[in-house]
């Protein structure tokens, strides 16, 4: 039965504020603007708490504040005059001709960025390591740099880090524009808050292509969602880039556009018959469609369901770089998934046959039901990767 | 008298356990996260040294979130010309739909209500979070945004005649008694 409007509506503002951000960053930004400035006033602001502090203060405490920016000024040229003297003129140029063009270029994602104020006299940010969370439950894992030159010749780097739990499911990731030289960060193209998940990233004349699956919590649970391209204008001389509309991709498979099977796989030695399988979904229709991650495998046996432990890889293979790839199927395309048993020391326990397997998927709920069959009494199932080998 | 320490730690307690529901509301009405966060974090900044009043107000919350609206809608948070975010819905995905009805076709409609949402006027899309998200009556509403009850009931029904294209939905009193009301 069809929803009322005004219950999907609510529904679809509810499921949405989901995606707000995070609120750590905005409470830190907050307050160290606030409270934190009246009390201490000892932390370099950045340039855009710098513009709003300067709105927000009272007229005395800006006079204060000007005061103390003239004296900085002061004695900021006095130091640099004094530099000047004991410096070679050549030296002293290129050092500012580089800070400049870093600060101009990461004052693009300024307001983002958490780290340190760029002053005239800063020097340039190098490229943090990125902080996929607090309590450390994420790992951060950065992929091969992406080089290219903008048409005056100069080197930028483009670094992909994707966060991922324990799992190897990706959470976020974030993407950042390096200059390829100093390896200043120039600006983020994609921040954590964005919560999309690379697919890759690729170059195509001036412009750097981001293409990136963004999932959001549906209905009963699931993921849904879409692969889309972002793509980012660099300038000719790389010192400003602007992000243009994405375009969408592929969306989310549903469990009618997948043929699924679930097969045992080869009894190759040191496999013992009957303890591999491989669960590869096929896109059938003929628009591509992406998935991610693992699925989920339940097997009622003795009354119980169980659900297969996921793992990045065992003894008959799996995911081989630790991560659980965004896969985009294009029509046709196969994704396989292996489960096998679980490598335990201990004799292989005894157990009755499956009397049921239900197979989902977070991105498509329920793609299949199996009946009966000897399944290992203990299951491991890995992500799915591309292809039919379930390895990869 | 409340000395400078106390507003201060009022006023962070404040910030600490409301931002997050600040920022849902501000990211349903900017529809991206990037501008939600500058919204909130304009409004705190703005109200921190009129905190005094935002205490004296029955309901410090409902105080803030109309800061925020009114500033949402003012425009008055600007946009820094160098800050990058990336597009919020990817375009053209219902061009790709398949017309098979299984239960995709119940996110599709969400995607296609979610972006609607995002055509609404600002005023319309405010009204309707308001009514919608935070269940305020109309009156309360009209206090929120400035205006007239009646005003609220026409941006309301307004967008709900838009939102209603996007699928095929139940007949339901509240949205029945908003449409039935399209003003001129």
């Amino acid at each position: 039965m069809n929803k009322s409007l005004t219950e999907e509506l609510h529904s679809v503002l509810l499921s949405h504020s989901l995606d707000a951000p995070e609120p750590a960053p905005t409470i830190d930004a907050v307050l160290s603007r606030t409270v934190s400035t009246a009390t201490e006033n000892n932390t370099a602001p950045t340039a855009r708490t710098g513009a709003l502090r300067n709105r927000f203060w009272r007229p005395s405490v800006r006079l204060v504040a000007v005061a103390a920016s003239v004296a900085a000024l002061v004695l900021g040229v006095a130091v640099i005059n004094s530099g000047r003297s004991s410096n070679k003129a050549s030296t002293s140029s290129a050092f500012s001709n580089s800070s400049g063009s870093a600060g101009s270029a990461s004052g693009k994602t300024a307001g983002r960025s958490a780290g340190p104020a760029q002053g005239p006299s800063a020097r340039p940010q190098l490229h943090p390591a990125v902080r996929c969370d607090a309590d450390g439950s994420s790992l951060a894992v950065t992929g091969a740099p992406l080089r290219f030159s903008t048409a005056s010749g100069r080197l930028l780097t483009v670094v992909t880090t994707r966060c991922k739990s324990a799992d190897g499911s990706q959470q976020a990731s974030e993407v950042d524009l390096l200059d390829g030289v100093s390896a200043a960060r120039l600006g983020i193209l994609v921040p954590l808050s964005r919560q999309l998940h690379i697919d890759f990233v690729y170059v195509t004349g001036d412009r750097i292509v981001v293409r990136a699956a963004s999932w959001q919590l549906g209905p009963r649970g699931s993921n849904q969602g879409a692969v889309s391209e972002y793509p980012f204008e660099v300038s000719p001389d790389g010192s400003a880039f602007i992000a243009r509309p994405a375009t969408s991709y592929a969306r989310s498979c549903t469990a009618s556009q997948l043929r699924t099977e679930l097969v045992a796989a080869p009894a190759v030695p040191p496999r013992t018959p009957g303890s591999t399988f491989l669960l590869r979904l096929t896109n059938r229709s003929p628009q591509p469609c992406a998935v991610e991650g693992y699925p989920d495998v339940i097997v009622e046996r003795d009354g119980e369901a169980g659900a297969a432990r996921q793992t990045l890889s065992g003894a008959a293979g799996g995911s081989q770089d630790g991560l659980a790839h965004v896969i985009v199927l294009n029509p046709g395309d196969p994704a396989t998934a292996l489960l096998e048993a679980e490598s335990t020391s201990a004799a292989p326990r005894s157990c009755g046959p499956a009397t049921g397997v239900t197979i989902e998927l977070p991105s498509v709920g329920a793609i299949a039901t199996v009946r009966g069959g000897q399944l290992p009494c203990v299951l491991q199932v890995h992500p799915l990767v591309p292809g039919i080998s379930g390895s990869g | 008298m409340v000395s400078t320490a106390q507003q201060d730690e009022a006023f962070a307690a404040f910030v600490r356990s409301e931002s997050d529901a600040l920022l849902k509301t501000g990211y349903l009405l900017t529809r991206n996260g990037p501008d939600a966060e500058e919204l909130v974090q304009d409004t705190l900044v703005w109200l921190y040294p009129r905190w005094a009043q935002v205490q004296a107000a029955e309901y410090r919350l409902a105080y803030v979130r109309k800061a925020m609206v009114n500033r949402f809608l003012a425009g008055k948070r600007r946009k820094a010309a160098t800050e990058l975010y990336l597009e919020d819905a990817p375009a053209g995905l219902a061009d790709q739909l398949e017309s098979t009805p299984d239960r995709t076709a119940e996110v599709d409609e969400r995607d296609l209500m979610w972006r609607e949402l995002g055509v609404l006027s600002d005023r319309q899309r405010a009204a309707v979070v308001l009514r919608f998200f935070h269940d305020l009556p109309d009156e309360e509403v009209a206090g929120v945004l400035d205006c007239r009850v009646g005003t609220v009931r026409s941006l309301i029904s307004r967008a709900l005649s838009a939102l209603r294209m996007t699928g095929t939905f139940a007949d339901d009193s509240v949205g029945s008694y908003y449409l039935r009301n399209v003003g001129p």
